[in-house]
């Protein structure tokens, strides 16, 4: 009898089925690929620490992945424009009452729509800053890390971009916390206090290797934190065949 | 304690038109509630600033908080007028305020129209098929173990604390709120009301199902019946998925 009910319901339930995949989509797509897609890129760019050369190594080894611009396209570009559309829907649908209910989770609630908003601006100029110039052959990948280093020494720069990383780490961790709730992975009160835990220090670790590695090309050119001038010139502006400016 | 009197500051309209406030001084006795204020205010309705005017309407019938009628939001908050007591919301005579809940159609002053709450319990086929044309006989045993589960669910009053505190219940969305997820989830449990369970996690995963719950979990705190909401939800998300995984495994 019980199969019998089952089958039935399921037949004439298209559009609902349409609309749990699409935000179970929606959910997943933030993790994977775009989640792990943040982590990697944070991951890369973070080899910025040690220098031009490891740099320049690090992003010369993704260049040489097979297949790139399809991997770029349907494993980043497209699950991230998805994400990020339909993100922007379901905010539109969503009011901000912590004025009234001024919970932890509430504010949480304000802040991932917030960070996703300000995310979404951030990444289409940081496209348009290295990947449109990229595409175009206005800028070759060999010459990111100065042209990094000299717009990140504009304090404006920087802010936008300390602004832009923290929004994005923000919006993952917590979206980590929230893709276990979503699924049915923690289940308990006591779950989600200890996953939001694990979510948060995992969170401020990312921000802390990306806000890192902003300072490192902040600091080569002189911006938050002043360099002697000389050097300062030298990094800033010799463009690919500059020495590293730790080797005399 | 300070005063002989009670200060309510009462937001009043007709259900189209502007809200105005207007407030009012009633004696103060021992151990009152809001309601108790309420039929103070409606023997004599002259405001503070002794102008005369309609008696204020607001609902209520059980007055013990097992009913939900007479939900309002009281000092910013949803919860029912008959559990909200005087000595503790104005222990030195602080004024009180009431405001029809905004999430729901106003009919008049305080008094509002729950009714997409109770559409919802129709959707989701919030109760059991007891009903037959012949003796069904006595239903199957719940084990212990779901009834300790079940009993806490079994507490919602469709009051409405739930839905008036969630972000995303509102007029842009036809989100059914927290308080049907976890009907679904009881009535799942239930054996004679698992046979009806795909049905329920099929109308949860609709339009203004369980997807669109955004997580602020205020719903869990303002629950005047201590209901584990977010759990419940975070179950079904579990179940549906596996529905929606493996349900397509059944068709015909």
């Amino acid at each position: 009898m019980s199969t019998l009910a089952t089958t039935a319901a399921i037949d004439d339930d298209g559009p609902a089925r349409r609309h749990f995949t699409l935000r179970r989509l929606h959910s997943l797509s933030g993790v994977i690929p775009t989640g792990v897609f943040l982590l990697a890129h944070l991951w890369t760019n973070a080899s910025a620490l040690d220098g031009r050369d490891a740099f320049n190594h690090a992003v010369g080894e993704i260049q040489s992945t097979p297949a790139l611009p399809v991997i770029e396209l349907v494993g980043i570009a497209l699950p991230l424009a998805f994400h990020a559309v339909y993100g922007l829907v379901l905010t539109a649908r969503s009011t901000v009452n912590t004025a009234r209910y001024a919970y932890t989770r509430n504010w949480l609630y304000v802040l991932q729509r917030v960070s996703g908003v300000i995310a979404f601006g951030f990444i289409a100029l940081h496209l348009w800053q290295l990947r449109v110039p990229k595409a175009t052959g206005a800028l070759r990948w060999q010459s990111f890390y100065d042209a990094l280093g000299t717009s990140l020494a504009a304090p404006a720069v920087f802010a936008l971009y300390l602004a832009g990383v923290t929004a994005s780490v923000f919006h993952f961790a917590n979206g980590l916390w929230l893709f276990g709730n979503t699924w049915g992975v923690t289940v308990g009160a006591r779950s989600m206090r200890r996953s939001a835990a694990l979510c948060g220090a995992f969170g401020l670790a990312l921000w802390a290797l990306g806000f890192n590695t902003l300072l490192h090309f902040s600091y080569r050119c002189g911006g938050v934190l002043p360099r002697p001038a000389q050097q300062v010139e030298r990094v800033c502006r010799d463009g690919d065949t500059a020495m590293r400016p730790d080797q005399p | 304690m300070a005063t002989d009197t009670v200060t309510l500051k009462i937001k009043r309209g007709e259900a189209k038109g502007a809200s105005t406030w207007e407030e009012f001084k009633v004696p103060r006795k021992p151990m009152m509630n809001v309601i108790s204020c309420l039929m103070e205010v409606q023997k004599r309705p002259v405001t503070t600033d002794n102008k005369s005017t309609t008696p204020v309407n607001w609902d209520c019938s059980c007055l013990e908080e097992v009913c939900g009628a007479c939900t309002m939001v009281i000092n910013g908050r949803a919860r029912q007028a008959c559990s909200a007591l005087v000595h503790e919301l104005s222990p030195n005579g602080e004024a009180i305020t009431l405001e029809p809940m905004t999430k729901f159609p106003r009919v008049r002053d305080l008094v509002v129209d729950r009714q997409r709450m109770f559409d919802s319990l129709v959707k989701t086929k919030a109760w059991i098929n007891v009903d037959g044309s012949h003796q069904l006989g006595a239903g199957p045993r719940v084990s212990q173990e779901d009834q300790e589960v079940m009993y806490p669910l079994s507490r919602c009053m469709t009051c409405g604390c739930c839905v008036e505190s969630c972000p995303n219940y509102n007029e842009r969305s036809d989100f059914m709120g927290p308080q049907v997820i976890s009907l679904a989830r009881m009535y799942n449990m239930h054996p004679s009301g698992k046979m009806q369970a795909g049905a329920r996690l099929d109308a949860i995963m609709g339009e203004g199902g369980i997807s669109d719950c955004g997580k602020a979990q205020n719903c869990v705190q303002v629950c005047p019946k201590g209901i584990p909401l977010t759990e419940s939800i975070s179950v079904m998300g579990r179940e549906t998925f596996k529905r929606a995984l493996f349900g397509w495994l059944l068709k015909g």
